[in-house]
């Protein structure tokens, strides 16, 4: 039978395999955004956590001035009194994304869509597009068999989800498309030798980079794989096109990013893909003299050239970092090849949660089966190292030593693991699902005897089969489950059940911040831990003195030292920065564990690092070394403003007995409550969470502001005015 | 053993007259190698007892494995630095006494150890819940015994780098100041220079095979896969974090496996990578293996016994998942 005869409904087969693939892509896409609306379903279409909140804020910005005023942003209603030069300290890509989204959507569609319900949703619909990447990429590697296998892992795989749930509006929400739609084209590139498509992997990783820090993962594993490449002595014109092209025309369009800059010819991170670079021009060279010249010349050439360029180009990486024109690879970069670096030398990185290193069990949570199939997809493509498959050897090697060592680069992983694990499902599935041929004969068999009917191979393809459909089906409930149980909370609005299974809704921070937003005046200066800067500005639209941009550590030194030293001294601080608001997050009520006094000991710790002498770590410790707030609490911790803001009034709501902290399970004494002088509390939320407190303005008749509080409070003069009753002598 | 005879002897002398003289401490520590001194059940009530005329810094702490005390060997090595380095500016002992201009009169330091297996009963009169513990002990004019307890001054762990805030606290309560002297570790340089120098003869006489062995595809594969094997079943976390191989109880019970997802025991990535590198070979077996057997029953036979052996080891990683606790619904097979 020719190829041109096979029709079914008098359609061509290859127009139905069209239709069919189409359709999967769509189905594929529906089950990466759906599964990913959870948190919208059950709360509402909301921005996540904390740094999507930043996002939000840039984007409303763009959509309302141009995109140059947005590039020359100073915003000075962040890090108040300094400000902050936002246009060149961000990654743009995002923001541009959903704001191009929104301007398309409005004037060529006329759909007035909110540009809040894009920014949540964009992560959503980017997942959509990863899959389609993903397939491929994963077809460059095997076929569009397994293409479709890797896209409908990588769209419902939770260690993705984690980062692309609706209303997570951050960076790797849309970053991994690009990830992976880089590599697709460096892949193609690679493979034609094709100025074209290493012109789009440039143009692809030209938006990585304006979207995502992590683009120095692309920027050193292209070079490596050009690099094993060499040594395996597998180059080729292809691979020189391809990569030449692609760190010329990448280079040049990623320097014209603000942030990043001069960084890719100045930064260490950047010098592999340079050196590569230079490398193939050698090897480039080099092939040219060997055609020319006899192989013993070509001997000696080797040698020399070789000993003069490694000493050569050691010599001024040395020389040139030596003399500042490089800048040291980052602590971050160090962090993760010395594990003990960060602990030693940078605490703040050792102390984010996302910095530490991934058990086991974390693996399995975020990819279940893949992981598994993921070391027989590696096997499978050792088995066949064409020039792609070399690529996902490195990455997945690579890449699974990253994720272990920190647990934010489980999102750089799942891909690749979505990939190796598709390609040996789909080996497997190319050997099982073919049950057609069991029954067809060939040309040589034809003539001789029927042969009979083959149960015991039908009956161990259908074993295979059932198995295997059995555990995909088991995938998607795993991923679903995980999905919905951990990574659809929006951290802004807690949920927690009732006794009677109902579910109830802890709205604490809407409310505080939507308080302050009403009831303060607009330009309000709102001091409050970094941790809440990015809310702050986004949801109350006041002015903060320290954000989650982290730049300027002395800032963040100093809102420290005002939450851990005496009222008296706080106060100055407050008064220098104009500071009119304090807000403070507390969980002793709730037992909510992320709360201030929890974090307290790191406002300690950085306000120690600019204030040795004024701050000590210590005397925040009880004599025993003990973190305590109860009445074994140390002076110093007794006195601190965060101590007093969070237990003003506490105990006065367990009426006379002491208060339980349900946080720290400690009971803060009855008998001596804290006593504020130069701020009052303004508004308390519902659960005690968000505390605000307004800062005193100067005494009218220049008193300091104790000996004022002390002169109105009731019961404080009465002393003086009590009347004696008149002595009497009794009268006969 | 000069210094555990030397010991004995001055226990007896103390006997008499209480603690050891600056003199006696001070040649004890020339004549020994290790200038950590051992504090121990036979020796503490001579070093420990007043008077004394010098600062004593001792660690409580345990190296045995039994213990598995993780920070005890984190802070093993520090404390010895301290000691050594202090040792290195001052092998006779500070020769300035001149109290003139000074807070605190200057009096030699010596460094104790204490191991808890060695000292049951030391551990035991200062009723220590945790170790390890850095306790400093003044100059004392005190007689008697036990005054030590009333005296000890507590090494507070805080977050950063121990070595500097030992020294940092040593210098507040002795006045003195500390260098840091970190000794070139020889033997590693030598084990270095040798393995280096071996394996350049190594390469030079068989560059041939080597050659052979890198150009091939199985040495690579082998080792992409087991390592990958290992990062993926928390290999680097146990690095890390220094997690023990396994939790033994009193009770001579044995923990394998730890709650949390975000924790876990050396011997689970051992087992987990086991399981997982079987489940891997066996869906290659299924893959390369079985189409190449011609005869369908001998194939069907092989297939059933692998699914079997994938669906079982699936349910076990689905149990032991189930075991960390994280209310994980799902679940083959009970198999705990």
């Amino acid at each position: 039978m020719g190829k041109s005869q096979l029709k079914v409904l008098g359609v061509p087969i290859e127009t139905i395999r069209v239709l069919l693939r189409v359709i999967i892509f769509i189905s594929i896409a529906g089950a990466a955004i759906s599964s990913r609306l959870f948190s919208v379903i059950r709360f509402e279409s909301i921005i996540h956590e904390f740094d999507p909140w930043f996002n939000f804020r840039a984007t409303k910005y763009l959509v309302s001035h141009s995109f140059y005023e947005f590039l020359n942003w100073f915003d000075d209603r962040t890090w108040y009194p300094l400000g902050r030069v936002t246009g060149g300290t961000l990654y743009p890509g995002l923001m541009v994304t959903s704001g191009a989204i929104w301007h398309i959507l409005r004037d060529w569609f006329s759909m007035p869509v909110d540009i809040r319900n894009i920014c949540v949703m964009l992560a959503p619909a980017f997942s959509g597009l990863t899959a389609i990447a993903t397939y491929f990429f994963t077809k460059e590697m095997k076929d569009s068999n397994a293409g479709l296998l890797a896209a409908i892992f990588m769209g419902i795989a939770p260690g993705y989800i984690s980062r692309s749930v609706a209303g997570s509006y951050d960076n790797e929400a849309i970053a991994i498309t690009l990830l992976m739609a880089t590599f697709y084209f460096w892949i193609k590139a690679m493979k034609l030798g094709s100025v074209f498509y290493a012109t789009w992997t440039a143009l692809f990783y030209f938006y990585m980079v304006s979207a995502w820090g992590g683009y120095v993962f692309i920027t050193n594993l292209i070079p490596l794989h050009v690099f094993v490449l060499i040594l395996m002595g597998r180059y080729n014109k292809k691979l020189y096109t391809a990569y030449t092209t692609w760190y010329a025309l990448g280079t040049l369009a990623s320097m014209q990013i603000p942030f990043v800059g001069f960084l890719p010819i100045r930064s260490n991170d950047h010098m592999a893909a340079l050196g590569v670079f230079g490398l193939l021009q050698l090897v480039g060279v080099g092939n040219y003299v060997k055609a020319q010249v006899p192989s013993r010349q070509f001997k000696s050439f080797l040698v020399v050239s070789l000993t003069l360029v490694f000493l050569l180009g050691i010599g001024g990486l040395f020389g040139l970092t030596a003399m500042g024109w490089i800048a040291p690879w980052t602590g971050r970069f160090y962090s993760l090849w010395d594990t003990s670096y960060a602990k030693i030398h940078i605490p703040i990185i050792a102390s984010v949660s996302e910095h530490q290193p991934t058990a086991w069990p974390a693996f399995f949570f975020d990819t279940s089966m893949l992981i598994w199939l993921f070391p027989a997809g590696i096997y499978m493509c050792f088995q066949e190292l064409r020039d792609e498959h070399v690529f996902v050897i490195i990455y997945g090697v690579l890449c699974s030593y990253f994720a272990g060592v920190m647990v934010r680069l489980m999102l750089t992983l799942t891909p690749i693991v979505c990939v190796s694990a598709a390609i040996a499902l789909s080996k497997l599935f190319d050997v099982y699902l073919n049950i057609v041929d069991l029954f067809t004969t060939t040309e040589e068999e034809k003539g001789k005897k029927p042969k009979a009917f083959p149960a015991a191979a039908l009956i161990s393809r259908v074993v295979v089969l059932l198995s295997f459909a059995f555990y995909l089906f088991y995938f998607v409930l795993h991923c679903t489950w995980v999905t919905s149980n951990a990574y659809s909370s929006p951290s802004v609005v807690l949920a927690t059940n009732n006794p009677d299974g109902s579910q109830h809704i802890i709205d604490d921070y809407r409310e505080a911040y939507y308080w302050l937003r009403m009831n303060t005046p607009e330009d309000a200066k709102v001091m409050a831990w970094w941790d809440y800067g990015y809310q702050i500005g986004g949801m109350a639209d006041r002015t903060t003195l320290v954000d989650n941009n982290t730049w300027n550590n002395t800032h963040i030194a100093t809102v420290g030292k005002a939450m851990a030293s005496p009222e008296e001294v706080s106060y100055k601080i407050f008064r220098q920065h104009d500071v009119d608001y304090v807000l403070i997050i507390f969980g002793g009520l709730l037992g909510y564990s992320g709360d201030d006094i929890n974090k307290f000991l790191w406002m300690v710790r950085i306000a120690e690092g600019i204030w040795p002498d004024e701050i000590h770590e210590r005397d925040y410790f009880t004599e025993r070394g003990e973190y305590k707030v109860d009445k074994d609490a140390s002076k110093a911790m007794k006195e601190s403003l965060m101590y007093k803001l969070s237990y003003y009034r506490f105990a006065e709501l367990y009426g006379g007995r002491d208060g339980a902290d349900r946080v720290r399970n400690q009971q803060i004494p009855a008998n001596d409550p804290p006593q504020l002088s130069t701020v009052e509390e303004v508004f308390t939320s519902e659960n005690w969470i968000v505390r605000i407190y307004k800062v005193k303005d100067l005494d009218n008749v220049g008193r300091d502001l104790k000996q004022a509080t002390a002169f109105e409070q009731p019961g404080a003069s009465k002393k003086n005015r009590s009347i004696k009753k008149p002595k009497l002598d009794i009268r006969i | 053993m000069h210094l555990q005879l030397f010991l004995v002897v001055s226990a007896l002398w103390t006997l008499v007259l209480g603690g050891l003289t600056d003199d006696q401490l001070l040649n004890i520590v020339k004549n020994n190698k290790n200038k950590l001194l051992n504090l121990n059940d036979e020796n503490y009530e001579a070093i420990l007892n007043g008077p004394r005329d010098y600062h004593i810094v001792a660690m409580f702490t345990s190296e045995s494995s039994h213990i598995n005390c993780v920070l005890c060997r984190e802070i093993g090595p520090e404390f010895e630095l301290v000691a050594n380095s202090w040792y290195q500016d001052h092998p006779e002992g500070i020769t300035d006494f001149d109290p003139e201009g000074k807070d605190i009169a200057p009096k030699n330091v010596y460094f104790f150890k204490a191991e808890y297996l060695e000292s049951k009963n030391l551990f035991g009169t200062f009723q220590l819940n945790s170790i390890p513990k850095i306790f400093y002990f003044k100059p004392s004019d005190k007689a008697g015994p036990n005054n030590y307890q009333s005296e000890k001054l507590e090494y507070q762990f805080f977050q950063g780098d121990h070595k500097s805030l030992m020294i940092q606290w040593l210098s507040v309560l002795t006045g003195h100041h500390y260098n840091l002297h970190i000794p070139i570790d020889k033997t590693k340089v030598i084990t270095n220079v040798v393995w280096v120098v071996s394996s350049l003869i190594v390469i030079k006489k068989f560059h041939k095979n080597i050659f052979a062995v890198l150009r091939s595809r199985i040495p690579w594969s082998v080792l992409s896969i087991i390592a990958t094997l290992f990062f993926i079943t928390g290999y680097m976390f146990n690095q890390i974090r220094g997690t023990p191989y396994v939790i033994d109880h009193d009770n001579g019970k044995v923990d394998y496996f730890t709650k949390g997802q975000q924790n876990q025991l050396g011997v689970e990535t051992q087992i987990m990578s086991f399981i997982y590198g079987a489940l891997g070979l066996l869906v290659v077996v299924l893959i390369k293996k079985v189409p190449e057997i011609k005869h369908d029953t001998v194939a069907l036979i092989l297939v059933s016994v692998v699914s079997t052996l994938i669906f079982l080891l699936f349910s076990l990683i689905l149990a032991i998942f189930g075991l960390k606790g994280m209310g994980f619904p799902y679940k083959f097979i009970n198999f705990f």
